[in-house]
């Protein structure tokens, strides 16, 4: 396999982890909350487009669903369980949200046992380029990366050229206003809620189609979702971009160019360099100021 | 004797300079007032001497040593001790264990001795809450020793504070605003603790706003304005002083509404 | 509710008044009914029960442990499994013969035990020394990251650490001074992991009875208010966070040598999760309390094996059901009853 092969891998993975470190993010940024329930929406968005899919639904009704059931149940989760303990400071509001994660991974497994389920969205056309040397690309890969894409663009314009996008990044940068309780302020932290449980949703689609749909393929992904985002500096979004394509990168390319016993390390090269980070600087990439404690 | 000197202290918060050499020296024995409007520095100031906030550049001398960017601790443990605007009394633990909590030299603060709990370990305890009950009494306060700290009104959380530091024994002991929010009566007494704690040999640093307070109290007044000494002297003299009464002036007038 | 669980406790009370002797005695009887001919029987049916005491036991200590960092200081560990995992495969290494994969160096146990403590120690002190300073969520994150970088090592070194499989044939002293007989072996570790862990309880808890404690609980409420009093902070914590993960290398030494082999399977986050959650319910800041919350998670989990054999459900599906309840008792713990059990509100700062 060669590099760039990996490389096409790397951009694929960082694709989706791109989608869901934004939307993870957005909840740091907002409520300076770990949300360690967020790979939950990765799976809830991966099962629902299952469901899409096997009722024989167009790809793009999939990948909307997935991303409007995710939104939905994620700020519904938000409302019943975070927002009672919002008050109690950001490690009550984690270990929460560690419980929230139990509970809705095992209802999943629950219901739908551990079996894999496949998201059938047709058989994927392959492209080789022998100008790369011989790299192949298949259109499953393609839809990710595009998806990404359109996703970050969107975010993009929904962040600058919206009011309701500016004043987003307006409370996410005076933290009293952030605290601020009114009717307005709220509907903005419910759009919040339900763009970044939308994102993780459409992430867990997409990874769905990439593998397949499973109780604990969400959790499984947290880590490096939360590695992406500390890595591009906690709560800018853009930062959280390039950090998932940077671990991307480095998580497949891992796979050729660590020697082949400890070839399966390469996340734990991404979480080295997570540690790394944090040590030498906290505000990661885009250098996000951090206050001491 | 020289017991602080400060030497080119420089701190900046991005693009605002809050500390530009503001040069202070204090002799052993001396109460000295630090006054000045908001934002002049003064806490900032406290924050460079006491290792909270390093300065970015120069030296701060404490008894003939240099403790430029020592850990909060450490400058405590060399006697130069404070209290803070805002107090931070720990509100989960009760009046006399805050007070016993600034004890020094306990056994029971080590892993092994803890853990043999020994004669001497329980002899030095004894000592701290012997201390601790009189430093109550000193204050007042007796009366609250077992409730939470949480309890307390602002103006015993302020005694509480300066009970607390005093268990170090302070050779300097530099209080931030000690007054604020405290009632007149009060605020008396605690004039009158520190005039007696200094009779006894103790070095004061106070920043106040209650200048009137500090009147009687203080040898010298230090006036600082935009991390500056404005002028320094005697409290008579400082107080009719044109360019310290245009500083807080000019900042009154700034704040003022259109 | 609480009248009787209280007066239950009570009757505990002269165990947990003076656990020291008690954990002592308790030893010193293990060791004699291990060297003694008696050869008792484990009636049938309550194997399962032993095993799982086993489990709690083991867990007792990396519960207080983290106990100790978490509750009373206020330092975030999310990856206390991490220092149990390197304790459990450093005696693991040290005594296997011949463990089919990875390295086995066929010592005594006791230089295995001594390994298992050092190793998780040692790191402890390098975890500790790069990540103590850092804020508590950036610590969580820190920890984290620690625990799947030693879980995805211990996968991934296969010639080191037996990969997937794990490390089979480690010395299983208690067996063997049994003379090999499964029932003896059991009920031996039990009283004296049972000793250990009462031992144990007692030293943390006179640590924390001292003016050391004062200082923990300083620490976990204002650090630098603590520091403005002369106390060396970072001492403290490093101190702290060290004495937790020894002990977690205690715990995974303890654990190999009782099971003979191990796998990365019994050392995922799940086991830091059941800690905090024990904690939780049982009372952060409290001795008891974590052990209380352990106690109850194990005991819910045996309750459901038992109720799995009568149910007509999968074996996974009771699991699930098992861990969506324990979920919804942590969120609800941690809205309602943040300090557990046992815990005291105004202490942990709860009641505004």
């Amino acid at each position: 396999m060669s590099l760039i092969q990996q490389g096409i891998f790397g951009l694929v993975t960082g694709s989706y982890i791109a989608i869901a470190a934004i939307g993870f993010t957005l909840i740091y940024g907002l409520v300076n909350m770990l949300n360690i329930a967020y790979g939950e929406y990765l799976t809830i968005g991966a099962y629902v487009g299952f469901l899409a899919a096997d009722s024989g639904l167009p790809l793009v009704a999939v990948l909307g669903l997935g991303f409007v059931a995710t939104a939905a149940i994620g700020w519904t989760l938000t409302k019943l369980f975070f927002r009672p303990v919002v008050e109690k400071g950001p490690i009550p509001l984690l270990i929460t949200s560690v419980g929230v994660g139990i509970v809705v991974r095992n209802g999943v497994r629950l219901f739908s046992g551990n079996e894999l389920r496949y998201l059938d969205v047709g058989q994927p056309a392959v492209y080789r380029f022998s100008a790369l040397g011989g790299v192949f690309v298949n259109t499953k890969q393609l839809l990710v990366v595009g998806t990404a894409l359109s996703a970050f663009v969107a975010v993009h314009l929904l962040l600058t050229r919206t009011n309701v996008g500016i004043a987003m990044r307006a409370m996410k940068d005076n933290e009293s206003l952030a605290r601020i309780n009114g009717a307005r302020v709220m509907r903005i932290r419910n759009l919040v809620w339900l763009l970044a449980c939308g994102l993780g949703g459409l992430g867990g689609v997409l990874l769905g189609i990439q593998t397949s749909a499973s109780p604990t393929m969400g959790f499984q992904q947290l880590l490096v979702i939360l590695a992406a985002a500390t890595l591009g500096g906690a709560g800018s979004a853009y930062g959280a971009v390039v950090g998932a394509y940077i671990l991307g990168i480095v998580i497949e390319m891992s796979v050729v160019l660590l020697p082949a016993e400890i070839s399966q390390l390469g996340t734990t090269v991404a979480f080295l360099v997570l540690i790394a980070v944090l040590l030498v600087r906290p505000g990661g990439i885009t250098g996000q100021e951090v206050t001491k404690v | 004797m020289t017991l602080l000197e400060t030497e080119g202290l420089e701190k900046s918060f991005g693009a605002v300079q809050a500390l530009d050499h503001p040069d202070i020296s204090v002799q052993r024995g001396e109460i000295v007032g630090l006054i000045g409007p908001n934002g002049a520095g003064k806490s900032t100031f406290f924050n460079a001497l006491t290792g909270v906030d390093p300065p970015d550049a120069g030296t701060v001398w404490f008894d003939g040593e240099d403790i430029t960017g020592l850990s909060p601790d450490r400058v405590a443990r060399r006697g130069l001790v404070r209290t803070f605007q805002q107090t931070r009394e720990i509100g989960t633990m009760t009046v006399i264990d805050n007070i016993r909590l600034g004890g020094t030299d306990r056994p029971g603060e080590r892993t092994v001795p803890a853990l043999i709990n020994g004669e001497r370990t329980r002899e030095r305890e004894a000592e701290v809450t012997t201390r601790a009950t009189e430093l109550l009494e000193f204050f007042d306060l007796d009366h609250m020793a077992d409730s939470y700290a949480s309890s307390l009104s602002g103006g015993q959380r302020k005694l509480l504070e300066i009970a607390r530091a005093l268990m170090l024994e302070p050779e300097l002991f530099v209080l931030d605003e000690p007054l604020a929010g405290v009632n007149p009566t009060l605020g008396q007494s605690i004039t009158e603790y520190i005039g007696r704690l200094n009779d006894d040999g103790m070095t004061f640093v106070i920043i106040e706003h209650d200048i009137e307070a500090l009147r009687g109290l203080v040898d010298r007044l230090v006036v600082m304005h935009q991390g500056r000494v404005l002028a320094e002297g005697d409290p008579e003299d400082i107080l009719s002083n044109d360019r310290v009464v245009d500083a807080y002036l000019g900042d009154m007038v700034a704040e003022a509404p259109e | 509710m609480s009248d009787r669980l209280f007066e239950t406790l009570g009757r505990l009370r002269v165990v947990f008044d003076h656990p020291g002797l008690v954990g002592a005695g308790v030893f010193v009887f293990g060791l004699v009914l291990l060297l003694s001919p008696l050869q008792p029987e484990i009636p049938g049916g309550t194997q399962a029960i032993l095993q799982v005491a086993l489990l709690f036991l083991v867990y007792g200590l990396l519960v207080t442990g983290v106990n100790l960092q978490y509750g009373f200081t206020g330092l975030v560990n999310f990856g206390h499994v991490a220092f149990f995992a390197v304790g459990a495969y450093a005696a693991g290494m040290l005594t296997a013969s011949d463990p089919f994969a990875g390295i086995g160096l066929g010592l005594h146990w006791t230089v295995g035990l001594l390994g298992a403590i050092l190793a998780a120690a040692l790191l402890g002190a390098l975890v500790g020394a790069s990540t103590l300073r850092l804020r508590d969520d950036f610590l969580a994150i820190a920890t984290i990251a620690t625990a799947e970088i030693v879980h995805d090592v211990l996968i991934g070194f296969e010639s080191v650490t037996g990969g997937n499989v794990g490390l089979l044939d480690i010395s299983q002293p208690v067996y063997d001074l049994a003379n090999g007989d499964a029932d003896t072996g059991l009920i031996v570790t039990l009283v004296l992991y049972l000793g250990v862990l009462l031992a144990v309880f007692a030293l943390l808890t006179r640590l924390t009875s001292a003016a050391y404690g004062d200082v923990l609980r300083a620490i976990r409420s204002d650090e630098l208010a603590t520091q403005a009093l002369g106390k060396s902070v970072f001492s403290y914590k490093m101190q702290v966070f060290v004495y937790g993960t020894a002990l977690a290398g205690l715990a995974g030494g303890l654990w190999a040598l009782a099971l003979g082999a191990i796998s990365p399977g019994m050392f995922t986050i799940d086991v830091t999760i059941t800690l905090y959650i024990a904690m939780y319910i049982g009372g952060i800041g409290t001795h008891r309390g974590a052990l209380l919350g352990l106690f109850l998670i194990v005991g819910l989990r045996l309750f459901t094996r038992f109720l799995n054999g009568v149910v007509p459900l999968t074996q996974t599906q009771f699991a699930s059901g098992r861990l969506v309840l324990i979920g919804l008792i942590l969120i609800f713990i941690i809205r309602f009853r943040p300090q557990g059990l046992l815990g005291d509100a105004k202490e942990l700062g709860l009641d505004s």
